[in-house]
Formats: structure tokens, sequence, C-alpha cells
């Protein structure tokens, strides 16, 4: 059986969101945080439900509609979200009320939207969509992991077509942690210049990425997604270095055959080490692309990544601000994307031309 | 009379597509109807030349039959009058009525004329195939998979057919839908069960295609909960109606003495020493790494390291009791707090940790979906090991008691300030719980390499959603009621099979309600035995689903059946009660566990006798 990408739609902190141009004019900014920027959510939902949600949430129901509208599907065959943190915005304004108002007089709505199945939930609350729906929560992976889920339905016969998203937000106290601990830079910089730094740290993102996976075939699809695979704390580089080369054996396929790997380098020395090995080994003869200088750094990242794959090979066009060198084969018809998170949870995706 | 028959062919024809036993064969976007049914013919190689004198309806219906029959139908088997056919539509062949009576004013076509009669479909496909058993056509406004059922059944059944065609054939301009279905007396290794709910499964696109995937087995379990700090502990309890609830010791907090919860007895001190890890760690890491170590020491899987072996978990907070203490000092100044308590503040740490000291590391994620977050791990790790990605996984859930989530189940003023009633109609509200429960999930081939007998299989499972409130469940109770029904369909069972359903039976009015209401509208006049093991346990949240499923587990092997604490009267909107006393040795052969949560997420598991 054949899956492909029938659509997709981004919130993030680039022009991602509905008609715009595909990253020809990318949005640049000075600093070490990286919002993603809000559509005209009154397109998406009610007036009254946008006061009650949290920015997460709003993301979320807006990409996945919009992804819905792009495929002409009303009510998906499931709904699959993969987020990190969850609704981190709701947990941290009801743990702080907790504290502060030393646990009296509490207002219950924080809590009701802090559990991590929201955006799925408010999904199928205003589809009306009584199909499966799950959230997945395990850090660099958790989107992969929706990914696997939505592959299994569909290989299952479970479902035509299965929505499937990793959405994630940046508050200012997890921005204020993660910096204490160490994942972003210490000072300013240039996010679109973010790989010549040489220096520790990242940039923070966020963003909501969906995407309808079907094993229908159609004119409009994006992609055919060949499938995706995760793996955990390998021993060494020459480890790595397997798990991508058997990955692509299950699809027929050598390295060479692949005519673009989009990489998770996020501009942190250490973690960019990894990507630099490979580069030099399994990656030294394919073109290279990046992206978490236009998203930033986030357990569910790979969602761009994928969005960028997706209409790479759909535009048949590669924007100039992803491309690390050159690219050899024009149009690309093999995409890899290939993320490491702390070099602890590795996931390779691979898609191909319809 | 005891239906019989099996479907072991199907086909639907249907929006440009043409599907066989659900899987869809081929696909004809830009056509219209006359060349989508011409394309279809001359995809599938088909060679008739009565092909081309047929009305749509003829061709549409001949089409499905062909493609039902190719490779599947052993004609040989029968004599042509033991086969029959039996069709249906809304319209009869208005389609051709209305052209034949446009041909009225010029020149009366013979041809449309032979046509204006629905059962020529039924004749078309008779003589090509040599059918001479009972045929029939008959018009209803909809698909009636229940007419057809018993129909075809009664025929079955007293002999008169040996196999049947039958289904729903309907084309008026440029609406059409073909489905039809070839039911045998005999088995075969693709065929499900004839029953109304399958025909209607097929009709609407929605194909167990799972009932052929492998069996998954339950080899090992393990549990830590207020009632005890192991499986044999827990079972002593139940046996002793021994409730685990009472006032808060470990927690900080000024609800304690007020609102009473199910503690697991030790201290965090005491959870550092039996695991060996350090004191500083999250509660739920501590009690997950008991239930799960225990789990897969129980299943003594020989030769673990040679298989494929993955960790799925879940959780509602992660490491939040760790968190509440950084954001005391954080709060103040967002340069203080102790990092180590935030590290592992996600949920994917805890699954982590443990895996860690389980080390497996082939694969591993987490789930959470609120209150039904290890019901929906447990049978993730079923179908990796039904898609063949692995071969044992190690599936369940923890939670300890937070400030956080007792709040927060505080603000909603759905916490009982004594005992919790489920199933009462005096009930008040829920206590919360924590602790953990794991099984250990193997395939058909680990399952037979094992020294003893596993405890049960993984028959079905479903998950759906209410979409009717964030946290309130809808008055019918329409999502648990759909996880329970299709969970059923996907053992292919009846609700009358289900020997035992350990509720979700929090002891809040509107959960108890609407699963009342749903458990009314599935099991009316066949109601199984029931309880609510949280009148023990508390509500563990994401470990309910964990530790509920080891209940459960238990309740197949030992023919267990679990009381329902303090159970006094019967709900008004309900005509049953839970079970009272606690029973063992019971002949116990299917076990429905319900785990339904915030966000409509609402799951149901079934575990079955091997």
């Amino acid at each position: 059986m054949k899956i492909y990408i029938r659509s997709t739609a981004a919130v993030s902190p680039q022009n991602t969101f509905g008609n715009a141009d595909f990253l020809i004019e990318p949005v640049e900014y000075y600093g070490t945080r990286l919002a993603a920027i809000e559509p005209d959510y009154s397109k998406y939902i009610d007036p009254k439900s946008i006061r009650r949600m949290s920015h997460v949430i709003k993301m979320g129901v807006a990409s996945a509609k919009e992804c819905l509208n792009q495929a002409g599907v009303e009510i998906p065959g499931a709904i699959i979200t993969g987020t990190a943190f969850g609704c981190l915005e709701d947990t941290v304004s009801f743990l702080t009320r907790v504290i502060e108002m030393d646990e009296e007089l509490l207002p219950p709505t924080a809590f009701i939207q802090s559990t991590h199945n929201t955006v799925a939930a408010q999904i199928a609350l205003l589809l009306k969509c009584h199909q499966y729906n799950n959230t997945f929560v395990h850090k660099g992976i958790s989107f992969e992991s929706a990914l696997l889920d939505a592959v299994m339905l569909l290989n299952e016969n479970e479902a035509d077509n299965v929505l499937v998203g990793g959405t994630e937000e940046l508050t200012d106290a997890s921005f204020a942690i993660l910096t204490r601990l160490s994942l972003y830079k210490r000072w300013p910089v240039d996010n679109l210049s973010i790989f010549n730094t040489r220096s520790k740290g990242s940039i923070g993102g966020e963003g909501a990425v969906f995407f309808l996976l079907t094993d229908k075939e159609n004119e409009t699809n994006l992609a055919e997604f060949k499938g995706v695979q995760t793996f955990y704390k390998p021993e060494n580089i020459e480890e790595v270095e397997k798990k991508i080369i058997s990955f692509l054996k299950q699809y027929d396929l050598k390295i060479e055959d692949i005519d673009l790997v989009i990489t998770g380098k996020n501009g942190d020395l250490k973690n960019d080490d990894i990507y630099d090995q490979l580069n030099q080994s399994v990656f030294s003869n394919v073109s290279l692309a990046n992206f978490k200088h236009l998203c930033g750094e986030y357990p569910t990242a790979s969602s761009f990544g994928l969005w960028l794959a997706a209409n790479i090979i759909k535009k048949g066009d590669v924007p100039a601000i992803v491309i690390e060198d050159e690219v050899k084969t024009d149009p690309p018809k093999n995409v890899l994307i290939y993320n490491h998170y702390f070099n602890t949870y590795h996931s390779l995706m691979l898609l191909t031309a319809c | 009379m005891t239906k019989e028959g099996h479907i072991t062919s199907s086909c639907v024809i249907s929006s440009n597509t043409v599907y066989k036993n659900g899987k869809h064969l081929f696909i004809n976007t830009g056509a219209d109807v006359p060349d989508f049914l011409n394309s279809i013919y001359k995809y599938f190689d088909l060679s008739y030349s009565r092909f081309y004198k047929m009305d749509s309806l003829s061709k549409l219906g001949w089409l499905a039959s062909e493609i039902l029959l190719k490779d599947t139908f052993e004609k040989d088997k029968y004599k042509p009058e033991d086969v029959g056919l039996i069709l249906s539509n809304a319209n009869a062949s208005l389609d051709t009525d209305m052209k034949y009576l446009n041909s009225v004013s010029e020149i009366p076509s013979p041809s449309l004329f032979v046509y204006t009669l629905p059962n020529i479909v039924t004749g078309e496909i008779c003589i090509r195939n040599n059918f001479k058993g009972e045929d029939a056509f008959f018009i209803f406004e909809n698909f009636n998979a229940r007419f057809l059922e018993n129909y075809v059944s009664n025929l079955l059944t007293s002999d008169i057919l040996q196999a049947c065609i039958c289904g729903w054939v309907e084309l008026v301009d440029e609406d059409y839908k073909a489905a039809l279905f070839l039911i045998e007396k005999d088995k075969s290794d693709e065929s499900i069960s004839f029953t109304k709910e399958h025909l209607n499964m097929i009709f609407d696109n929605k194909k167990a295609a799972s009932a052929n995937l492998p069996e998954v087995y339950i080899a090992g379990v393990g549990v830590i909960s207020a009632i005890g700090n192991n499986v044999a502990e827990c079972i002593t309890a139940f046996e002793h109606e021994k409730a685990g609830i009472g006032d808060i010791t470990h927690m900080q907090t000024i609800h304690r003495n007020k609102l009473p919860v199910a503690e697991v007895g030790f201290t965090n001190e005491e959870l550092a020493q039996i695991t060996g890890l350090p004191v500083d760690i999250s509660r739920t890491t501590m009690l997950g790494v008991i239930a799960a170590k225990e789990a897969l020491q129980d299943a003594a899987i020989p030769d673990l390291s040679s298989l494929r072996t993955g960790f799925v978990s879940a959780n509602t907070v992660g490491g939040m009791d760790k968190s509440e203490a950084f954001f005391i000092p954080f709060l103040a100044d967002n340069k203080r707090g102790k990092l180590r308590n935030v590290f592992d503040h996600e949920c994917g740490s805890v699954t982590e940790a443990i895996a860690d000291e389980l080390k497996i590391k082939d694969y591993m994620t987490t789930i959470s979906t609120a209150c039904s977050s290890s019901a929906n791990s447990i049978f993730y790790g079923a179908r990796l090991i039904k898609n063949g990605l692995l071969d044992v996984v190690v599936a369940g859930g923890a939670d300890a008691l937070t400030k956080f989530t007792l709040n927060g189940f505080n603000t909603l003023m759905i916490l009982d300030k004594g005992f919790c009633k489920p199933f009462d109609e005096n009930r008040q509200g829920l206590n919360l719980g924590e602790g953990a429960g794991y099984v250990v999930l193997v395939s058909e081939k680990v399952a037979k390499n094992l020294n003893k007998q596993p405890y049960c299989k993984l028959s079905g499972y479903n998950n759906s959603n209410d979409a009717y409130h964030q946290t309130a469940s809808s008055p019918d109770g329409t999502g648990s009621y759909l996880a329970m029904k299709g969970a059923l369909e996907k053992a292919n069972l009846q609700p009358s099979d289900i020997d035992y359903i350990n509720l979700h039976g929090t002891g809040t009015p509107n959960n108890d309600s609407a699963e009342g209401t749903a458990v009314k509208r599935l099991f009316d006049s066949v109601y199984p035995a029931m309880s609510s093991t949280k009148s023990f346990t508390g509500h563990t949240l994401g470990a309910s689903g964990g530790i509920e499923a080891v209940f459960s587990a238990l309740a197949v092997k030992y023919g267990l059946i679990y009381p329902n604490l303090r159970f006094e009267t019967q709900m008004k909107e309900v005509s049953f009660s839970p079970e009272t006393k606690f029973q063992k040795g019971k002949q116990i052969n299917h076990v429905m566990s319900n785990s339904f949560g915030f966000g409509g997420n609402c799951s149901s598991l079934i575990f079955s006798k091997i």
C-alpha cells in the first residue's frame, strides 16, 4: 500500500500559513526566541472560543482546519497529535495560581485546558469527529510517534485518511528555564545566519504543522510518504550511519538515490557535530538543506522539516534559504529528513514524488 | 435459530472507486458514470459481449459480481441450484425507467424496455454464472443490513441455499453505489462472520481488516496501587474487600484531612531505596519502575535480548511533583529554582527513565490522553506487534498524586469528601489515586516459546471521541458507546459474550450517568457482571487503564469478579447494579475494560481467554 501526503498547513515563525510564497522572503529575527506568526484565527474559530483558547490550541486548531480545507475533507478518519510539552501556557498558569493563591479559590479553566490531549480534543470537538483520537508526548519523537500511528491505521484499513500534526508553544517560563538549561544561545543572534555562529546553544521556536495522510491516489497529493523510523541513544556515529543506510534499504534505495537530505541542524556546536560528521561520511555526496534557522528548535520541529520536504517535492523548487551548498538534482524526487534531539532520539522520514 | 454463514468476499463500487475486501483496487476520478463503468470493465480485463447491451444499473451490479467472485469463489463446490442472489436498492430501475420514458416520445426503445425491472440485474448475474438458486430483489429506503442478515441466514440454515450473493445495487443519474457480499457456510482465511454489523461496516467502507492481523497475548502483569505494592497484594485486598483510600500523608497540601485520596503506602525515600533510584526523581518514575519490572519478571520471556522489545507508557503530568517544588522559588525569581527538579518535567522523561531501568531501547514512546492514556498505550503497543514492528511490548502507565491534579479536580468540584461510591444513585464524586500498571504484550511466536500459558489475549480495542465537551461526557455517553461497540466489533464478539466489565466508574455524577447510559444502550437485557475497581484504588488517571488492564487480565485467568465497594442504591437511569461481592473461580471468557478521559477521549479494551 502507498501512503500519500494529501495536504499540509503550518503556523510557524515564517510566513507559511495560507497562500504565502514558498519562503521567498524569509522572516529575520534578532534574538534567541522565534515566535509563531499568528494567522487570522477568526476564519477558523468562533470569536468566543478564541478568547478562551491558549496560543498552542489556537495554532493547532487553525492549522488542522486549514489542512483539511486544502484537502477538501470535512471529517478525517482519525486525529493524532504529537507534543512534548503539551499545553504549557495553561499548565504554567494553573501551577502559578496553585502556588500564589495557596491552593484556594482557583478558577478551573487553565486546568481543564492543560492536558496534553487538548489540541487533538478541540479539533475533534469543533469538527464533531468521533473517530480515533490520540496524542503522543515523547520528547523529540512525539511527532514521529504520531506519524507511525497514522501509518499503522492506514495499513490496518481503519481509516481512509488521518490528520496528524506536531504542535509546541514556547512560553516566557519555558523560555527562561530552557535558556538556563543551556538549550539556547546566551546572546542575541540573527536567525538566518545562525549556522555561522559556531557557538553553543540554539534558538527557541514553536509552531503547529498538520498533514492529512491518505492511502488514496489523487492528482493533488503533495508527495508519497514512504516511511518514518526512530531510534534511541545510538552507541556511536557508525550506528547512526548504519541505521540511515538500513532505513533506505527497506525501500530499495541507496544514499545515492536521495536527491536531498533535510537535516535538523540547529546552530548548536555540539548538536551539529553529529550532522557535520555525517556530512563527511554517508551524506558526503548528497545535496543538503536545513530548516531550524527558520522555525527555531523545539521538540516537534521535525514537523516543519516534513512540511518543507512535502512542499519542495510538490512545487519542484528548493527555496534558496534552506540550501546548505548546492542542489545537484533539481527538482528533487527522493527527499530524506534526518533529525536528532540531543543525540538521544533520532528520526528518519522519507518522501518521494508521486 | 442460530445465525449461519461467513462473508467470504465483498465488493464495493462507489465514489469512482472499486474496493474488494476493503482494499481499493481501481480509481478513476475524471469519468462520468457510463465511462467509469466501462473503464472498470476494461481495467479488470473482463470479456462478456452482453455487457455493452446492459443498462447502467445492470452494468454496475454485474461488474460488482464479477469482481466479488474473481479468484475467491470456488464455483465447482456448488450445484447451480445451491447458489442464490438477494439484492436490494431504493429506487428500483428508476434510472432506466426515465430513459425509456424519454424514448417513448419518439420511438419506444425495446432494448431499454427490457431493463425497466430491477430484477434484471439479478438475471444478468445468474445468466453469466449459471446460478439457479432462489433470487429476489427488495426495495428499501436505505441499505438494510438487518433484513439481509435474517433473510439470507434463513436460506442457509434451512438448506435452501449453500451460498448466496447479497447486497445493494443502486444507480440514479450520477448517484450510484454497489455493495455485494458473498455469503458461504464455510469459513475462509479472510472471511468474517456474517453479521449486520459487518455488512454495515463494509457498506460504509470501514472494514475491520485487523480481523486478519495476528493475535497479541498478555504474558506478564505488574501493578502498584493504594491496595498493594504488587499483583498478589492487590488480589488479597480485593478478596478482603479492603479499599486503599484514606487521608493524605505524603503530600504537603491544605487539603490534608479534608479530601481523601488513595496513596501508595511507600514514601519517596522508601521507593528510592526499593528501586535503587535517586530520591529526587519523580515519584511517577519510581512507581512505574516497580510495576513495569514486576510485569517483565512475571512474563519471564526466554532469550528476551534477542527479541525486538518496546516500551509504551502513559502519564498525565510527567514530573509535575518535582516541577511544583521548582516553581516556588522560580516564581519569586526566574533565575532561582533547582534545575534538577524541572529537568524531567516532560511526560516523555518518565517513560525514558523507566525504559532505561528495564534496559529497553528498541522502541519507546509516551501517550497522554488524560484518563484514557494507558488504555491507549496498551493497544498502541499491541498494534506495534500486529504490524510486525516489535515482538514484545511492555505497555501501561503511571501517575503519582500531585498538588496540580488534586487542585485541578477540586476546582471542577468533582472530588468526593468521603469515600467514592461509583454507580450509586447518591455518588458525590471521585477520589484521586496513584500507582502504575503494566502488561507485557507478546506476539504469537513469543507466546509459543513461553514457559507458561499467557494470561489471555487482547482481542478487542477501540478509541472513539465523545466530541461533546472538553471535560464533561455527553448525556447519552456517545463516546463510551462507540468505544465499547468498536472494541466488540474488533474482537468479533456480541455484547452477550462479555462476562465482566471493569467500568471506568469514577464516581462522578456525570461519568457514571453517561457510561451507564452507554452500557444500557449496548448491553440492554444481557448485562454482564460489572464493577468499578476505583472504589478500591481511587482514580489513578494516566495509570488507571494500565492498572485496570492488569485486573482484567487476572479476572480472565483466575475467573475473578471484583466488588464495587460502598454500593447501596441503583442509579435511576439504568436497570442494572454493579457486583458487590468478590467472586473467584468463575468461568470468564471475555472482560471489557473502559477508560474515558478529558477531551472526550474514550477507549475500551477486551481481554479474552485463550
